[in-house]
């Protein structure tokens, strides 16, 4: 069961949009492509639902090759960014129509019966007599949603649906995701730019950079060992700090540390396999970061502004032109414009190679996952 | 004030026409020739009479609207798909094509109608209802497709997905979603295209004798042997104008909705 992807490939014009994408997407689960804007995550959801052709390439659904299934013949549902339900249809006749129009015949009073159960589940039962354009956003994209999963879709795939929606309802729908999707047999495949929407519901994730799926793996693995830097660069918020360095050996000693320049020497302990005088990217997440109280510092950016939601504080920083964020469980009440020294902790650093850009060893309190 | 005395002016001076073509058929020929009169002072219902009771005048109006309505319908139906065709796919030569097309609009109906009239004449067509309702089409169809291409390139491309998605056919997405989306498109069209036809006149009065002739021709074809008779042409004109109005008002809503969307 699942999806599976072979080398797909699509351009536009001389524009190379997907490059050889190999994928495969578990039965069941909740997958996100993850990628900034314009990388070609709708034309690769649109190329898997069977609504564009790929230049080159295969699409199979468990099993099956789909090249020449039409679109109307695959058991799947759409929800796109812009909220799309048909206009001249009542919120209740959008939610009846593609069983209206399925093979299986329903009778009226099953449909009637899965339109309210399902904008039950939905909490849109209150509009079904209303045209689209009467109802709110939200309600609108539930409608959207609702229509999507009547015929319970085996892949539902899922373009942004949160992208136009305010903040307050897109943590409403992502609750209500979650709980949805928990429950259902659909296989979901979300596209988003959002690295928070992504780690919040998904079980895999997969991110897409140039024209293909650079990593894949399950939410976790992806988050704790993020196996190229565009990907430690994208995905967490704030997202990882990266900052070039080179590994120097102490000539006394057998100690080693990060140099970034003359006055900042970021200890190394723990990093053997590496070969000193070499350059890296050294990478450490915004909440591994701690305040330092003795003034004795690993690393200390100038403080732009400090960002503050409830409780949780978000520094952002800059370091040699380079902006650096620091999360802190508590407000804090630092001048801007100052240096703030900070006591970083080795056991959770990422190195990665500063041409391939590929991870290349971890602190020993990163999870490995093999 | 004053910008509501320059309306009212106009709105006169447009009215001014119409009214005196009304005056004109409720009064006698007598009246018509040798009086200046605000109103019909010998009022008469003779003209209309006539109209009615005549074979020629009432078979005019018969023609007339089955031509219009045989244009509207060929108009129709080969302008949806064309329209559906331009405003949702991407071809080699659309743009050329499109413009091309609406450039078939800008021609003056004379230019065709020496080579009308001979390929009809050729094809045993000259006098028929074909004939006029076919060669309308010419004028009336690049205007209908630019039209519903307007209408239909404001609905998303992702609706047609969206229903294909969900299960729809074809034909089912279109009779059931599309249509309805762009009725007041084809209300406008169907419109523009009726009127058109209602009162082309050159190539109507080319391609018709007698058997065929709309109503446009039977008004300049109605000198007796008495000369013009004033009175009855006047009458004819306001019952010219009868399917016109009646039709506005049967869509007026769509074509208000219609007016303010799209191309028109």
């Amino acid at each position: 069961m699942g999806i599976r992807v072979e080398n797909l490939c699509k351009s536009f014009g001389t524009e190379q949009v997907l490059d050889g994408i190999t994928l495969d997407i578990t039965d069941r689960s909740f997958f996100s492509v993850v990628a900034p804007t314009g990388a070609g995550k709708t034309t690769l959801l649109r190329i898997l639902a069977g609504i564009e052709s790929a230049d080159a390439g295969t699409v199979y659904y468990d099993g099956t090759e789909m090249s020449d299934v039409a679109v109307q013949d695959r058991s799947v549902g759409m929800v796109y960014q812009e909220f799309i339900n048909y206009p001249s249809l009542t919120v209740r006749e959008n939610l009846a129509s593609p069983l209206q129009v399925s093979d299986e015949n329903y009778s009226a009073e099953e449909i009637e019966r899965r339109v309210q159960e399902t904008a039950e589940m939905l909490k849109i039962d209150h509009i079904l007599n209303n045209l689209p354009e009467e109802v709110s956003g939200g309600e609108a994209q539930r409608t959207a949603i609702s229509r999507a999963l009547i015929k319970e879709p085996d892949y539902l795939f899922m373009d942004e649906p949160l992208a136009n929606l305010d903040y307050k309802l897109r943590e409403q729908l992502r609750s209500d995701f979650e709980r949805l999707f928990s429950e259902q047999d659909t296989t979901v495949i979300y596209a988003t730019p959002q690295a928070g929407d992504a780690l919040a519901m998904s079980t895999h994730i997969g991110f897409l950079h140039d024209g293909t799926i650079i990593q894949k793996a399950l939410r976790d693995e992806i988050y704790y060992r993020p196996r190229y830097l565009p990907v430690a660069e994208y995905l967490g918020e704030p997202p990882m700090n990266i900052v070039p360095v080179t590994l120097v050996q102490e000539p006394t000693s057998t100690d080693r540390h990060f140099e970034v320049d003359d006055d900042t020497r970021i200890p190394a302990p723990g990093f053997d396999s590496l070969s000193p005088d070499q350059e890296y990217h050294l990478g450490f997440r915004p909440q591994d970061m701690q305040l330092s109280d003795s003034g004795e510092a690993s690393i200390a950016p100038t403080l732009s502004f400090v960002e503050t939601v409830g409780s949780t504080s978000t520094l952002h920083m800059d370091f040699q032109g380079q902006e650096i964020y620091a999360l802190h469980p508590d407000p804090v009440h630092l001048e801007t414009d100052t240096s703030i020294p900070f006591v970083l902790d080795p056991q959770k650093f990422y190195v990665y190679d500063s041409e391939a850009g590929d991870l290349i060893a971890t602190g020993s309190n990163i999870p490995s996952f093999s | 004030m004053n910008k509501k005395y320059y309306l009212i002016l106009f709105l006169v001076f447009i009215l001014v026409p119409i009214y005196w073509m009304v005056n004109m058929s409720f009064k006698p020929n007598s009246e018509i020739l040798n009086r200046l009169t605000l109103y019909p002072h010998e009022f008469t219902l003779a003209n209309y009479k006539e109209i009615l009771s005549s074979e020629f005048w009432r078979a005019g109006y018969i023609n007339s609207i089955l031509m219009a309505s045989m244009n509207v319908v060929f108009v129709t139906i080969a302008a949806l798909p064309a329209a559906y065709a331009f405003s949702r796919w991407d071809f080699r030569g659309d743009k050329h094509l499109f413009f091309w097309f609406l450039t078939n609009r800008m021609a003056p109906p004379a230019a065709f109608m020496v080579p009308f009239f001979i390929l009809y004449s050729n094809l045993n067509l000259i006098d028929t209802y074909w004939a006029v309702a076919l060669a309308h089409c010419l004028f009336n169809l690049p205007l209908a497709i630019w039209i519903l291409e307007g209408f239909m390139s404001g609905i998303p491309k992702e609706i047609d997905e969206m229903a294909f998605i969900d299960g729809h056919s074809f034909p089912s997405f279109c009779w059931n979603i599309f249509l309805p989306l762009i009725k007041p498109g084809i209300a406008v069209t169907a419109f523009l295209t009726f009127m058109f036809s209602w009162v082309e006149l050159l190539l109507a009065r080319t391609l018709t004798n007698e058997a065929a002739q709309p109503i446009t021709v039977t008004l300049t074809r109605s000198l007796g042997a008495g000369g013009w008779d004033w009175g009855v042409l006047a009458a004819a004109g306001v019952i010219a104008m009868i399917p016109g109005a009646i039709i506005v008002y049967l869509v007026r809503d769509l074509l208000a909705t219609g007016f303010s969307m799209g191309r028109v």
